[in-house]
């Protein structure tokens, strides 16, 4: 029981991480039980977050919890914690109580600089980006797929099956379902044993064992393979039938072409 | 089809239906605003899409079957919803009088829209929509509803446990034909995300609405601190705004910045109220559509709801309120029950 209450107390650090908005649900919190303790909405909101905690700490629920959702994703259940309307709702008591409104836009902007001091902003941590493609998907990964795309169409070939990292792996059906893969993302739905050790062979760092990624790639049927290969190295995998058809960003994309040692 | 044609149908599928299906629901009800119609519409749209959808998973029906039901049950009910409109004085109701708008709320709006221009505009890479998304595009390709493996392209030799009872990607697959085919990752990555955040923010305003019903200044700064705290939520991956701000297409995003906040003001307003002016049903649906979200939903829903109903009991003391609230949570419960089975 004592080991539950501690993992909580990690999840709880987890997922508050470098941000200090649990602080200001914490003060936003003594503030509507101080000053607006009769309302209705400040009992609602104050006894349903302490009933949330209360689940979320405790062990025996978080037990029964863990065991239908599995404890990884655990620190879903603060989800369920009204974060942002607690802290909004005591930010907004405290500024309609001031009834000038120069008064109220100053301290509105004070409070949004403190949101942002202990919070961080969407932008600055590199969320987004722009792409040539509609779909959204890293381009390299949509100039891959057009490439084999162009070159199956080339040679008739109607179903073909690519193989790849797990980079390559997570976008590649986003962008065009009508491509097989060896296997998914983290290795799922590997179709063969052959892809599957390819996959545990592509995960390795450096150096790589292009020899055996490539000896493998072919036995588990795959037209092509895309992977990044130093210039040296190339002829390692163009040894068992894979030429290479192009090169996007690090990625050189290979195509088996019936004609190795 | 072409973009300006597939848009406006996105706004018909996206918008204007579930507004006008919402408007049948709540008929009824005195003083239903435009906001509330669509939210309850919304509803309407992720509960009937579980129920239509678990069936023909378990037939094995195409999808373009899934379409067409869907597809003429929202429009029939849309239409019904039409018809409440013009025959009674709805409109006029909807729109209510002209109110003088707060600046303070005015500079909300100026953030949401800030922030639906760059979910729209640009991209987030996430490697989780290698499930997700590619369950959508893999449905359109194949025209099957979980048949073939989304990261190969193969047949399932067995359906995937965990995400099968909660089939949003199917959802995205729907929309994707509804919408004239157009690709589901550009429905789930460029429509989605701007049509969903109104949609949360639409929740936030009514959670405002419930706590200030006399006072529009306050809700103002409740809506733009709303919206600002959600902006700087990045401080790690987890929070509720992050996943709101940066994936808003996958159904456990939904979940937590949309179906969890609209649970906690129907829960409030129903269920803490002595005279809810809102059904069960919309709780019941609620409940419902939590599960085509995300498996997570199946729990977090029913667990929302559950300290609802015990703040309930303590408050009016009434076993026959309570049952009635619990049973708001029996799709939960059987899906629940299922999922642990399977």
């Amino acid at each position: 029981m004592k080991a539950y209450f501690k993992w909580s107390l990690y999840i709880w650090q987890l997922f508050w991480g470098s941000g200090y908005h649990q602080y200001l649900l914490l003060i936003a919190a003594v503030y509507l039980l101080l000053f607006h303790r009769k309302k209705r909405s400040t009992r609602q909101v104050l006894v349903y977050s302490a009933c949330v905690l209360l689940i979320f700490f405790c062990p025996l629920s978080a037990k029964v919890i863990v065991f239908c959702i599995g404890g990884n994703v655990y620190w879903r259940v603060l989800w369920l914690l009204p974060t942002v309307p607690v802290i909004a709702l005591a930010a907004t008591e405290f500024l309609r109580s001031r009834h000038s409104k120069l008064l109220q836009t100053v301290l509105l902007l004070v409070c949004c600089g403190v949101i942002a001091v202990s919070g961080k902003d969407m932008i600055s941590d590199g969320n987004y980006t722009r792409t040539a493609n509609a779909q959204k998907v890293p381009d390299d990964i949509a100039q891959i797929c057009d490439l084999i795309n162009a070159r199956a169409d080339e040679d008739g070939l109607e179903d073909y099956r690519v193989i790849g990292d797990e980079y390559l792996a997570s976008y590649l059906r986003v962008y065009d379902p009508s491509v097989q893969q060896g296997y998914g993302r983290w290795g799922r739905g590997v179709v063969n044993n052959s892809c599957r050790h390819v996959y545990h062979l592509m995960k390795k760092e450096e150096p790589r064992r292009y020899r055996r990624i490539a000896r493998f790639a072919k036995k588990g049927k795959c037209d092509f393979l895309v992977i990044s290969v130093p210039d040296d190295k190339t002829q390692k995998i163009e040894r068992f039938g894979y030429v290479e058809i192009g090169m996007i960003g690090e990625y050189r994309i290979y195509q088996l072409k019936e004609t190795e040692n | 089809m072409n973009n300006l044609g597939s848009a406006l149908l996105a706004l018909v599928w996206l918008l204007a239906a579930p507004a006008l299906a919402g408007v049948l629901f709540l008929r009824k009800k005195e003083s239903a605003t435009g906001i509330e119609c669509l939210l309850v519409g919304y509803l309407f749209l992720f509960s009937l899409a579980e129920l239509l959808t678990l069936p023909m998973i378990y037939f094995r029906l195409p999808l373009h079957l899934l379409v067409i039901c869907y597809g003429i049950l929202i429009g029939a009910v849309a239409v019904a919803g039409a018809i409440c409109l013009a025959r009674r004085d709805v409109i006029k109701k909807l729109i209510g009088r002209p109110r003088e708008i707060s600046p303070f709320f005015l500079a909300a709006l100026a953030i949401i829209a800030a922030q639906i221009v760059i979910v729209t505009l640009f991209a987030h890479f996430d490697a989780d929509d290698a499930l997700y998304v590619a369950t959508g595009t893999t449905a359109v390709e194949t025209d099957s509803i979980f048949r073939y493996d989304a990261y190969t392209g193969l047949l399932y030799e067995q359906l995937p446990r965990r995400y099968v009872l909660s089939p949003f990607p199917i959802f995205l697959a729907v929309i994707s034909r509804l919408i004239g085919g157009v690709h589901p990752a550009i429905v789930a990555h460029t429509l989605f995300p701007p049509i969903f955040l109104v949609c949360v923010y639409c929740v936030v305003y009514q959670i405002a609405r419930m706590w200030f019903p006399d006072d529009g200044n306050a809700r103002g700064i409740f809506l733009f601190l709303c919206a600002f705290l959600t902006w700087f939520s990045a401080y790690t991956v987890y929070t509720a705004g992050s996943f709101q701000m940066v994936r808003l297409w996958q159904g456990k995003a939904m979940l937590a910045a949309f179906m969890l906040p609209l649970i906690f003001w129907l829960s409030a307003s129903i269920l803490l109220e002595e005279k809810p002016e809102h059904s069960r049903l919309l709780l019941f649906m609620a409940d419902l559509g939590s599960c085509l979200l995300t498996s997570m939903g199946i729990i977090l829903a029913p667990l929302m709801i559950g300290i609802f109903l015990f703040l309930e009991l303590l408050r009016f003391h009434s076993l026959k309120r309570t049952a009635l609230g619990i049973a708001c949570c029996l799709p939960s419960a059987v899906l629940g029950i299922v999922y642990l089975l399977l």
